[in-house]
C-alpha cells in the first residue's frame, strides 16, 4: 500500500478538507487529493468488516423477525369483548379445537389466550383458536378484523390466500360497499393469475394486492362516510393494476386516492365451474376438524356459500369462487401446505388445499 | 479533487452504494409490511443492513458481532411498531440500537474496549492465497492504526465507513452535532495514515 504525504504538513482549508473528506468516504476516487492514499485503506476497511449475510441467514432471520413483530391489535382487547361475549356460540367447536380453547381458558387465562389467538392469522398455529374464540364470542371476528387479517396475509407474499380470506370477510358484510370491494377482488384475482409468468411479475402483483386490500380494509370501515364512488373507482383502479404495467409505484400507496377510472368491473363467471371441486380432494382437508369446520360458517350465510360448500350456485356468487380456487398457492408461499391447513381458515381450505387445481373457467 | 458529483448536498445524501441494497419497494411500503410482519419486507432490511451492522459491531470490538447482530434486528422487530421516520432515520435508529447493544456488551464483560481486539472478519474476501496473505499483513497493520484512534474518531470512522451511514446519520446516532463528526473524521483520517505511515510496515 502506497503511501505518500504528510497530511498533517499541509493542511487544506477545513472546508475543502471536509469535501474530500466526504468523498473519499463516499468510494468517490479523489485525483490528486490530499485523502487519495487514503482511498484504498477506506476500502480496506470497509470491505474488511463487512459481510454481506447469506441468503439462509437473511432467510432465518426474516421468520423470526415477522413472528416477534407486534402487529397491531385491531379487535381493541379481549378483555373489553369478553363484555359482550355472546353466550350462544354461533357454531359448534370441533371437538379438538373446544378442547383446546378450553384447556387454554382454564390454563393461561381467558384473555392472554384470547389476545394471543386474535392475531393470528391463517397459516399460524393459533388461528384455529382464534376462530375458535370467534365463535364463542371472544374476539370480533368482524368483517375488519378479517380484512385486516387479508392485509397480513398479502403482506406475507400469499396473495391468493389473501384475497380468498377478504372475499370471505366482505362477503359476510352487506352493503353496497362490499359489493364493489367483492366485483374488484374478482378482478384482482383474475389478474393475479395472468401475474404469475415470473417471480418480479408474481412479487409485483403480490404488493399490488396487498395494496388493494390495504385500501379497502382501510376505507370501507368508513363506509358510512365514504364517497362510494370513490371508493368504487379506487377499488377498481387498484385490481386492474394487479394485472400488469410495471408502475408498481401507483398501487403501493393506498392511502393515495386512485385516479379516477372506471368503476368496478365486474367479471361474472370468472370461477364458474370451480367451486366444490376441490373440497375433500386432498388429505390435509379432510381430517374431521377440517370438515366440520368448513361447513359451519357458510351455512350462515347462505348467499355466499361457495368457498366452503360444494354446492353452492357458482352464478350466485361468482366473485367469491373465484379467488381461492383458480390457483394453486403461489410459489412464494411455501408455508400453504396441508399440514397447515388444519389450522387454517375453512373457507380457505379448499383453494389453499388444492395445489394441483388449474384454471378452468 | 474536481469532482463530477460535487455539491456538498450532494454528498451528504449520496454515500457509498449500501451493500447488497436490492431493487426494491419504496421504503414506506417496505416499512409498513415490515410492521405487518411481512417475511419478504424483514429479508430485505437485513439483506440491507445486517452486513454493515455486523461490520460495525465487529470493527468496535464485539466479542460475538453476529450475536450482538441478531439481538439488534430482534429488537428492530420488536420496536418496530414504534418506529416512524424515513429510511435515513430507520438507519440511523438500527444503528441507535446496534450501538447500545454494543456498549452494554462491554459493559457486560467489564472490559475496556481497548483490550479487545478487532475480530477482523475473515473470508470475506475471496482471491489467491497469495493476495490473501498480503492483505492479512495489511489488516494487522490496519488494525493497529486504528486501534490507535481515540474512541470517538473510531466510533465515527466505523460508522461512517462501515455503517455506511451519512454525516447526519451519524451524528444522531452517537448524539452528537454535525460538526464534531466532521471534525472526528478529519482528526481521525489525518491519524490513521499518519499512523499507516509510522508503522512503516510496506508490502
Amino acid at each position: 500500500m502506497r503511501r505518500s504525504g504528510d497530511y498533517l504538513g499541509e493542511m487544506p482549508t477545513t472546508k475543502v478538507f471536509d469535501r474530500d473528506v466526504e468523498l473519499l468516504l463516499a468510494g468517490t476516487p479523489i485525483e490528486g487529493g490530499r485523502l487519495s492514499d487514503l482511498a484504498p485503506v477506506v476500502e480496506m476497511i470497509r470491505t474488511e468488516w463487512t459481510t454481506a449475510p447469506s441468503e439462509s441467514e437473511v432467510e432465518h432471520f426474516a421468520r423470526s423477525a415477522a413472528s416477534a413483530v407486534k402487529v397491531p391489535q385491531s379487535v381493541p382487547t379481549a378483555v373489553t369483548t369478553l363484555q359482550r361475549t355472546r353466550l350462544t356460540p354461533r357454531h359448534g367447536l370441533t371437538p379438538r379445537l373446544a378442547t383446546v380453547a378450553m384447556g387454554v381458558l382454564l390454563m393461561s387465562g381467558t384473555a392472554g389466550a384470547a389476545l394471543a389467538a386474535d392475531a393470528a392469522v391463517p397459516g399460524d398455529a393459533l388461528y384455529g383458536l382464534d376462530r375458535a374464540f370467534e365463535r364463542v364470542g371472544i374476539g370480533s371476528g368482524s368483517t375488519d378484523e378479517r380484512l385486516e387479517e387479508a392485509v397480513v396475509i398479502a403482506a406475507q407474499g400469499r396473495s391468493h390466500e389473501a384475497v380468498g380470506h377478504a372475499v370471505e370477510a366482505l362477503s359476510q358484510h352487506s352493503g353496497e360497499s362490499s359489493a364493489v370491494a367483492l366485483s374488484a377482488l374478482t378482478v384482482a384475482s383474475e389478474n393475479l393469475v395472468h401475474a404469475q409468468d415470473t417471480a418480479h411479475a408474481a412479487a409485483t402483483a403480490n404488493v399490488r394486492v396487498w395494496a388493494l386490500l390495504t385500501y379497502i380494509s382501510e376505507t370501507i370501515g368508513l363506509d358510512r362516510g365514504t364517497d362510494g364512488r370513490e371508493f368504487g373507482q379506487g377499488v377498481a383502479r387498484l385490481a386492474r393494476d394487479i394485472g400488469g404495467g410495471d408502475d408498481p409505484t401507483g398501487a403501493q400507496d393506498p392511502s393515495v386516492a386512485p385516479a379516477p377510472g372506471q368503476g368496478q368491473s365486474n367479471n361474472p363467471g370468472t370461477g364458474a365451474g370451480n367451486d366444490g371441486s376441490n373440497d375433500g380432494s386432498e388429505p390435509g382437508n379432510s381430517d374431521s376438524n377440517g370438515n366440520v369446520e368448513d361447513h359451519g360458517r357458510p351455512a350462515e350465510s347462505p348467499s355466499v356459500t361457495a368457498p366452503g360448500q360444494n354446492n353452492g350456485p357458482p352464478a350466485e356468487s361468482p366473485s367469491v369462487t373465484a379467488p381461492g380456487q383458480n390457483n394453486g398457492p403461489p410459489a412464494e408461499s411455501p408455508s400453504v401446505t396441508a399440514p397447515d391447513r388444519e389450522n387454517g381458515p375453512p373457507e380457505d381450505s379448499p383453494s389453499a388445499t388444492a395445489p394441483g387445481k388449474e384454471n378452468k373457467p | 479533487m474536481e469532482s463530477p458529483r460535487s455539491t456538498n448536498h450532494e454528498l451528504m445524501s449520496s454515500p457509498h452504494p449500501r451493500i447488497g441494497n436490492p431493487r426494491d419497494h419504496d421504503f414506506e411500503t417496505r416499512l409498513r409490511a415490515a410492521k405487518n410482519g411481512a417475511e419478504w419486507a424483514w429479508a430485505a432490511i437485513y439483506r440491507d443492513l445486517a452486513g454493515t451492522v455486523s461490520g460495525y459491531l465487529a470493527n468496535r470490538g464485539a466479542a460475538e458481532p453476529d450475536d450482538l447482530t441478531s439481538e439488534t434486528f430482534l429488537q428492530v422487530a420488536r420496536n418496530i411498531s414504534t418506529f416512524d421516520g424515513d429510511e435515513s432515520a430507520f438507519r440511523s435508529w438500527v444503528f441507535v440500537i446496534a450501538h447500545r447493544r454494543l456498549i452494554d456488551s462491554r459493559r457486560a464483560r467489564q472490559r475496556r474496549p481497548e483490550t479487545t481486539n478487532l475480530s477482523v472478519r475473515t473470508g470475506g474476501a475471496g482471491g489467491d492465497v497469495e493476495e490473501e496473505a498480503l492483505d492479512r499483513l495489511t489488516t494487522v497493520e490496519l488494525q493497529s492504526a486504528f486501534e490507535k484512534l481515540s474512541e470517538s474518531q473510531r466510533d465515527v470512522l466505523a460508522l461512517r465507513i462501515i455503517g455506511q451511514l451519512t454525516l447526519e446519520e451519524t451524528a444522531s446516532v452517537l448524539g452528537k452535532r454535525v460538526g464534531a463528526i466532521k471534525a472526528a473524521q478529519r482528526r481521525g483520517l489525518l491519524a490513521l495514515s499518519e499512523h499507516l505511515d509510522l508503522t512503516g510496515v510496506t508490502r
